[in-house]
């Protein structure tokens, strides 16, 4: 496989040129993205040319307001990870400000894609909206496009069972805990992944030793305690996991991801482990007495192995998770 | 009928592409070979920008004469190389603090006859080069001071540090250095962040079309103005057959009892017109002896 790379700054990308370029934030490279990486490797081969991808980090949304929306589904690092196996050969990824927000249009096709990139054809979602005022989309690209000498292929919006496809729906449909439909539309499974860090070592007293997670991914389902599964190293175990401020003890403040696995014991502080959630159990509740709490996981962990050898041939799967290297 | 287009398109000109790209564009759209402009704008400057089609490009000369507006806001307290946004960094100064009867003064002052030094990254020549390229390449052209008139300098907002102006201004007159020469004169430097062309001559920006709706109009050529509005501004004076095939010989006319109608003094020229309105040749008019000379001569139907 040719090597991906990755330029963060446009200054160093001049002197290579990018014929053919997709366009977008492509935050969970959802199946509407991979129509449109697929459309861009699709005209780079036809141009015997490299297959590119433009775009922007951090989210717009970051930038331009800081509501949910702004809760990514992907780190750049996985985004980009993914895109390499995907195909594709090259990514700039612009950092997004104010002021590249407030570029016109016309300026962002003629500097940045005409003249210092060299592109020769755009590949766009539909529903694409960049440039000052969000006048830049499809139509406007359709009318100034071939006057630049610029192609631009529009893709359709996917839908999957007359539902459109969106970033923001899948990040509402994880949020309110829906992951079946998410990842359906996700096209793969919707992973966590997390730095593991030293955690008050309290699981272990309880007989129920826990990795705790520091993740960079922002889009969570609610506080509670979930089945799932524990992607570690690269192995998959199935998990429980406890999303909250653990409230029968009072020490702890911000909300934390606490993942224990059900058949591995291993020492694990520093590596990278991902989650993957699969139902909810309960809500995240404190116990006056810690023995009812032990009682009360010793249970949930029978209803987990319960559920999961029911469906044994789907879980654990480790063919459908990307691993990180 | 291709190639036989005459006129002018006013164009609002959208930021990011040098004037010279968007005659091209345009050019390119009506399919017509001769195109220039009346005047360029910066790249990252927008608004009128008139685009001078086949024949149309003779004219370039007295439109580029005229009266320019325009909007501008400047960032006090930082000087860039190119006095404009897309400038590398050069300076950063403290801002004074600036009531708004200082700063009306300071404006009045600039108002009349002043002399300019062009920008280094301009198109003006130096020896014959332009001197953004000896700028570009590290060197410093060397340009002499152009004598200019700014008719009007409203303030419009200061919230500092960003100053907002209207300018009305001869033609040749740098807007960049106007800033920059208003920063100079408040200690702390300037450069330009918005500038915007509402106006040239009688044009004014909301009678220009976008490039995006000339690309979606199928008919772009329903923009295109005739000859003799572009010079509107002119005089004019009806001439008839005899005299038309005279002024197209070079021939020299007699004005008789005939009165220039219309605006103007006629200093800039007078239109001369056939019965129909359309352009014959622009005209000096020897007020002594009432004769005209033609200066440029149309021949329109080939």
């Amino acid at each position: 496989m040719r090597a991906l790379d990755v330029f963060r700054d446009i200054e160093q990308i001049r002197s290579q040129k990018l014929p053919v370029v997709g366009l977008g934030v492509f935050d969970g490279l959802h199946r509407g993205h991979v129509k449109v990486v697929e459309k861009v490797k699709k005209e780079a081969k036809k141009k015997n040319a490299l297959a590119g991808i433009v775009t922007f980090w951090p989210h717009p949304a970051r930038v331009l307001r800081s509501t949910s929306a702004s809760l990514v589904l992907m780190t750049l690092e996985q985004k980009t990870k993914l895109l390499e196996k995907m195909g594709i050969d090259v990514i700039l990824v612009l950092e997004f400000t104010r002021k590249l927000a407030e570029t016109d249009p016309e300026m962002f096709l003629e500097r940045t894609l005409k003249e210092a990139l060299g592109v020769q054809c755009v590949v766009v979602g539909e529903n694409y909206i960049f440039g000052r005022n969000g006048r830049g989309n499809v139509d406007l690209l359709q009318k100034l496009g071939p006057l630049m000498e610029i192609d631009i292929v529009p893709v359709s919006e996917e839908k999957l069972h007359g539902e459109r496809i969106s970033s923001s729906l899948i990040r509402a449909l994880i949020a309110r805990g829906e992951w079946a439909r998410a990842e359906h539309l996700l096209g793969r499974p919707y992973i966590v992944w997390g730095e593991v860090i030293r955690g008050k070592g309290r699981g272990r007293e309880l007989g129920f030793p826990t990795v705790n997670l520091r993740c960079e991914q922002e889009v969570f389902p609610s506080d509670g305690v979930y089945l799932g599964e524990g992607l570690v190293e690269d192995g998959v175990d199935l998990a429980l996991i406890n999303l909250g401020c653990s409230p029968t003890f009072h020490d702890v403040r911000e909300r934390r991801l606490e993942v224990h696995l059900l058949s591995m014991n291993l020492d694990l502080y520093g590596k990278v482990c991902g989650v993957r959630f699969l139902k909810r159990i309960r809500d995240e509740k404190g116990f006056s007495d810690r023995e009812d709490l032990i009682q009360r996981m010793e249970r949930d962990r029978m209803d987990a192995v319960e559920w999961a050898s029911e469906r044994r041939r789907d879980y654990p799967n480790r063919e459908l998770y990307l691993f990180p290297e | 009928m291709l190639g036989n287009v005459q006129g002018l398109i006013p164009l609002d000109k959208p930021k990011g592409l040098t004037s010279r790209r968007c005659v091209d564009l345009v050019g390119q759209m009506v399919r017509v070979r001769k195109a220039g402009h009346a005047g360029s704008l910066d790249p990252l400057a927008t608004g009128v920008l008139l685009i001078l089609l086949g024949k149309a490009t003779r004219l370039a000369e007295y439109l580029m004469r005229t009266e320019k507006e325009y909007l501008v806001t400047a960032q006090l307290g930082v000087k860039t190389d190119t006095a404009d946004a897309e400038g590398a960094l050069l300076e950063k100064r403290e801002v004074p603090t600036l009531s708004r009867e200082f700063l009306l003064d300071l404006l009045k002052s600039f108002v009349g006859e002043i002399q300019q030094i062009p920008p280094a990254y301009s198109a003006k020549k130096v020896a014959g080069i332009p001197a953004y390229s000896i700028a570009r390449r590290g060197g410093q052209p060397r340009l002499a001071p152009i004598t200019v008139t700014i008719f009007e300098l409203a303030l419009l907002s200061y919230q500092e540090p960003l100053l907002s102006l209207r300018v009305r201004c001869s033609h040749g007159t740098y807007i960049r250095t106007l800033c920059e020469d208003l920063g100079e004169r408040l200690g702390c430097g300037a450069h330009v962040t918005d500038l915007r062309r509402t106006r040239v001559g009688f044009l004014r920006d909301q009678e220009c079309v976008s490039l995006e709706t000339l690309v979606e109009s199928v008919t772009p050529l329903q923009f295109l103005r005739p000859l003799s509005e572009m010079v509107s501004f002119m005089p004019g004076v009806c001439v008839n057959d005899e005299e038309i095939l005279a002024l197209r010989q070079g021939k020299m006319v007699f004005l008789k009892e005939r009165t220039l109608s219309g605006t103007g003094t006629g200093a800039e020229g007078v239109r001369a017109l056939d019965d129909e309105g359309n352009l014959v040749a622009i005209c000096r008019v020897q007020e002594d002896s009432g004769i005209l000379k033609p200066e440029k001569v149309f021949v329109s139907g080939e």
